[in-house]
């Protein structure tokens, strides 16, 4: 396009700043409450993800074949776990990965027993892929080596323990005997899920295979947090195939939690619609301020035609004008929206006031809707705007370019 | 000038610009259309997971010991006396009419066994005829009954994944271990029911059978663990667990039971709604106020237009409130006519969705729960009282904040614009 | 012997028969009277055993040497002489109840309803088969289903069908018993549907204590068919002086096999 066009364009705006601010904040506000829509949807998706797999089930997890759903305890991943584990985390979409043992057994203090999962993990790894160590309401997880263990609240109630106090561990161990050991109770963790505080509790991960009389090599899970949850399915699929050993399997949460994979799934269509809907809302706001600034002016477009203008000059000159807006719009929309799109994205509503009633404390949900960048959905849809407003401003523009410039100057097209 | 001159003048400036107000008003009746027809999904679907999460569970409201919930095991009881007590509360005439059914229940758990297979689970006892027609259990049986029948060895229902893990159908038999005290009771009971609620935690895990029989088993006569309150759907839920604590605190001496309500004895379903329903504010909240500043965009564009016809009203006379009556009057209709048409096409969408229902399950491979309630793909729309009246406060402020610059500014327009060009 | 059948098997020989309630239905008279002659030969007011269990599952195998006492069907104490690594750990049975000692935590710990399907010691009995033998004195009918020679030998079948409120998962046992000695030679579990689930094979016949007793007892889970755990007694010595408070928690802790 030619630069003169374009100073042309650019001036003329400034020619009726009241009608250029007007429209440039419609569409301003049309950028803005897409990225603001944009930024929730993104949020809540993430969030109910988060929410659904960052607990205990991580992103991605690697088991022998069968092991799952009997989670026998002679299923373990055939290979040496922990260096596997070690190995993965060399992968550069892998943050963290956290091996573990799994058994159910009795745990018992005083005349008081319960049947329980046992879980080992270490700590360390653990808190790169969970944040079950984020969950203590007092002392902490063992640590590696530590012959301590982690309970859950409902759990500690049932048996009538604190930090301190000494539990039995009964259950069947690998090699047939009876693996019972007796440990002081480290922290206990409150998560909201009440299968997990009352029937699961935590051993450092050498300390359960001890009482399971697992080698060191032997584990049942790997859990594996990769660069994002919804890359979940390929760095699964990556690490299959580079793994190559037909009897391990490598699932990504949609497989492993199918339920929340089937609500995002419905979360997020129902998310799009409202989108859509917003999209069209800005789109016909855009629309609207449009045609009203550009059929203000057909008389003038009339004028230029009148005195020789060629039709397809008039066409740039517009295209000009809106290139020009739009370039404003998108200052104004970064400069009102990047506050608000940051204040989402950072702060978010918190709900908990306004529930009343509901202790939103020590449960799974998060009670603050919180948004998240949506860079590459925001560019996409804000150029869609300015084509919405571009084709607003050329549709009356061609119109006036190619008709008579004698019944323009009248006024007679509207 | 009166109001219906007002209103008549408005009209006629509307129509001086058909396309500008057509696309205005269209999209205002695109955001009340979508405003009546999201919350009716989101009603119909929060409805509907509350009524089965309560039919599954314990009820709208529960009565149930004051200790029963910090810890795992159920060894907290109501004494027959004390539930005696508390359903007789029920009876009152202003609960009555608001109550559908009240369920006393007893919980134990325990292992139960086929020759080929155990596998711990959940015992409810229940009294059939308290359940029928309230809970869900009783509508899920998909071979025999729901503990009808009474024989010599006890009846039970047991879930369809529960059947195929223990190798057992109707008529088999397995036997319940549990704890009675610190002693372990074995009890034969005979496959009476299957239900299937495609919930994969109750149909593995639940069990139920006559509270006589539990009672028995576990040796707690007349024990109850918890009395399920069930209504006609869930806005008097609040209305009713005031109603029966406060009479339950008066009627009781001593350790009085607790009364619950829904949102607290399943706090994960309620704190999901309400972040569900903050997240579908926000999306109608942002929806509403894009439509709110094309009615002000709109308006203020005309009155923008209309200076010099404006200045030529003051200058015969016409007194500034009078010019912003009409530009309110102007944005009133466009607004009303909006408003009644989005209103009209979703209330209608919403009254059709509410019988034939809205299916999303092609957007999903499986079935969905939260916080371990089933969800239905299939969303039928339900509107809790309030919402239209609301909605339709809501929009009639958002109107008349939309006009309230563009009145201004018209009521400020200068005499002297009149003359200028 | 008691402290075995009692103890292990849950086997509903004998003991479980003898004490059958005259309320039971028609019931084969005939039959009782043998299978509770099997049961008194079986059977004495009290027995000390010595005996090997060795354990043959997908995963392991591993062999225990222990020390069992009994007294009445109620009572029964097991010591775990070896592996070393489980030396000291003792089941007390008494009435319903079982305990664990855990030499290595020295602690006692009451099994729970929840762990009676469990494993004891990993083998294929469960804690629940220690316990249940004492009820099933009142839950069969026993009739003769054939009698006559079988691989040369005069034996008895007998049918046991659990009482219709029974706690009992079996649909039917079924029992074989030489005619000559009343030795019981196997008995089998089935399921309601009649599949065979369990099966239990006697061997080994020998004089112990004066009295004649099969000395080997296997067991086999039919749907794993290469698993089996099978008990071999050193000594079996019947009728031997033990006060109740032999059966206590107290006695759990510190008991010696000598």
């Amino acid at each position: 396009m030619d630069s003169v066009l374009l100073r042309i364009g650019w001036r003329n705006l400034w020619r009726n700043p009241r009608r250029t601010a007007i429209t440039a904040l419609a569409i301003a506000v049309g950028m803005i409450m897409l990225a603001f829509v944009l930024s929730l949807m993104a949020g809540m998706k993430r969030d109910l993800i988060n929410q659904g797999t960052q607990l205990m089930l991580g992103q991605v997890q690697i088991h022998k074949r069968d092991y799952r759903p009997d989670r026998s305890i002679f299923d373990t991943v055939p290979l040496d776990g922990r260096a596997l584990a070690d190995q993965l985390l060399d992968r550069d979409d892998i943050f963290g990965a956290a091996p573990r043992v799994s058994a159910f057994g009795l745990v018992s203090s005083g005349d008081k027993s319960l049947g329980a999962e046992i879980v080992g993990m270490d700590r360390d790894a653990e808190s790169q892929v969970t944040t079950l160590g984020r969950k203590l309401e007092a002392g902490d997880l063992p640590g590696r080596g530590e012959r301590t263990i982690a309970v859950g609240r409902s759990l500690a109630n049932t048996l009538g323990v604190s930090p301190g106090s000494e539990l039995i561990l009964l259950t069947q161990a690998a090699d047939g005997s009876l693996g019972n050991d007796l440990y002081t109770v480290s922290g206990i963790f409150r998560t909201g899920l009440e299968m997990v505080d009352g029937g699961m509790v935590v051993l450092d991960l050498g300390v359960a295979q001890e009482l399971l009389a697992l080698e060191a090599g032997r584990i049942h899970e790997i859990a594996l947090r990769s660069t994002s949850p919804a890359r979940a399915m390929e760095v699964a699929a990556a690490i299959e195939q580079s793994l190559g050993v037909e009897d391990i399997s490598v699932a990504p949460w949609q497989e492993l939690a199918p339920q929340l994979a089937g609500w995002v799934a419905m979360s997020d269509s129902w998310m799009w619609i409202m989108y859509l809907i917003v999209f069209v809302l800005a789109a016909i706001s855009v629309l609207n301020t449009m045609l009203m600034a550009v059929f203000e002016r057909l008389r003038e477009f009339g004028v230029m035609a009148a005195v020789g203008m060629q039709p397809r000059t008039i066409i740039t000159m517009v295209l000009a004008e809106v290139i020009s807006l739009a370039l404003v719009s998108l200052l104004v929309a970064t400069i009102l929206g990047a506050p608000l799109v940051h204040w989402i994205t950072n702060s978010g509503i918190d709900l908990s006031a306004t529930t009343d009633g509901i202790s939103m404390s020590g449960t799974v949900v998060d009670p603050v809707i919180r948004g998240a960048w949506a860079p590459a959905e925001f560019a996409v849809a804000a150029g869609l705007l300015v084509v919405c407003a571009a084709l607003a401003g050329l549709y009356p523009a061609t119109r006036a370019a190619r008709t008579d410039p004698a019944r323009l100057t009248r006024g007679e097209i509207r | 000038m009166s109001l219906a001159m007002a209103f008549r003048l408005g009209w006629r400036n509307l129509w001086r610009h058909p396309r500008r107000t057509l696309l205005t008003a269209l999209a205002f009746s695109l955001g009340v259309f979508l405003l009546i027809i999201s919350l009716g999904l989101g009603d119909g679907m929060h409805e509907k997971m509350i009524e089965t999460g309560v039919r599954v569970g314990s009820g709208h409201v529960v009565i149930e010991p004051a200790d029963a919930r910090s810890t795992v095991d159920e060894l907290h009881y109501l004494s027959a006396d004390t539930a005696a007590a508390a359903e007789r509360l029920l009876h009152q005439a202003d609960l009555r009419e608001m109550v559908r059914g009240v369920a006393p229940r007893l919980l134990a758990s325990g292992l139960l066994s086929s020759a080929n297979n155990s596998t711990g689970v959940q015992v409810v006892g229940a009294v059939p005829d308290r359940e029928r027609g309230v809970t869900l259990l009783p509508e899920k049986i998909v071979e025999g009954t729901f503990l009808e029948e009474t024989g010599r060895t006890p009846s039970t229902v047991i879930g369809s994944a529960l059947a195929n893990k223990l190798g057992v159908g109707l008529g088999s038999k397995v036997v319940l271990m549990t704890q009675a005290g610190s002693e372990i009771q074995s009890q034969l009971l005979r496959v009476r029911g299957i239900f299937s609620t495609g919930m994969e935690d109750v149909d593995l895990r639940l069990v139920s059978m006559r509270i006589e029989d539990l009672q028995l088993a576990i040796q707690r006569d007349g024990a109850v663990s918890h009395l399920a309150i069930f209504l006609d759907g869930s806005e008097r839920t609040e209305e009713v667990r005031r109603l029966v604590a406060q009479r339950i605190e008066r009627g009781f001496d001593g350790d009085p039971p607790s009364v619950l309500s829904w949102q607290e004895a399943m706090p994960e379903l309620a704190q999901f709604i309400v972040i569900d329903d903050a997240g579908n504010y926000l999306f109608n909240g942002v929806l509403l106020f894009m439509v709110a500043l094309g009615v002000l965009n709109t308006i203020l564009m005309a009155v923008l237009e209309r200076r010099r016809e404006f200045s030529l009203l003051l200058a015969i006379g016409m007194r500034p409130f009078e010019i912003a009556a009409m530009v309110m009057a102007e944005s009133f209709l466009l607004t009303g006519v909006g408003t009644i048409v989005g209103l009209v096409l979703g209330w209608s969408l919403h009254a059709y969705w509410a019988i034939h229902g809205l299916d999303f399950s092609g957007a999903m491979d499986q079935g969905l729960s939260v916080a371990g309630v089933s969800v239905d793909p299939i969303v039928y729309s339900y509107l809790y009282p309030g919402r239209i009246r609301w909605t339709l406060i809501f929009v009639a402020i958002l109107g008349f904040a939309a006009s309230l610059y563009p009145a201004v500014r018209a009521a400020r327009t200068a005499p002297s614009e009149a003359t200028q060009g | 012997m008691r402290a075995l059948i009692g103890l292990l098997l849950a086997l509903a020989l004998g003991a479980g028969i003898v004490a059958a309630e005259p309320s039971a239905p028609v019931m084969d008279d005939r039959a009782k009277e043998i299978v509770d002659r099997v049961d008194q030969i079986m059977r004495g007011d009290s027995s000390v055993a010595r005996l090997t269990m060795e354990i043959q599952s997908k995963h392991w195998k591993r062999t225990l040497e222990a020390k069992a006492w009994s007294k009445g069907t109620e009572r029964a104490l097991i010591l775990i002489v070896k592996p070393v690594k489980e030396t000291g750990t003792a089941t007390l049975k008494a009435e319903d109840n079982i305990w664990n000692y855990l030499p290595k935590v020295e602690r006692v710990i009451k099994i729970p309803s929840s762990m009676m399907m469990g494993s004891w010691m990993g083998s294929h009995f469960t804690n629940d088969d220690l316990v249940k033998e004492s009820r099933m004195i009142r839950d069969y009918t026993i009739t003769t289903s054939f009698e006559g020679e079988r691989d040369g030998t005069d034996v008895w079948e007998f049918t046991l069908i659990p009482l219709e409120d029974a706690a009992v998962v079996w649909g039917k046992v079924v029992l074989e018993v030489r005619q000559g000695d009343y030795m019981p030679t196997w008995q089998n579990y089935y399921d309601e549907d009649g599949e065979l689930v369990r099966t239990l094979r006697f061997g080994a016949y020998k004089e112990m204590d004066g009295r004649l007793v099969p000395t080997e007892m296997e067991v086999r889970p039919v749907d794993q068919p290469d698993e089996y755990t099978r008990v071999l007694y050193q000594s079996l010595d019947f009728d031997v002086a033990l006060d109740d408070g032999f059966f206590s928690l107290r006695n759990l802790r510190g008991l010696r096999a000598d």
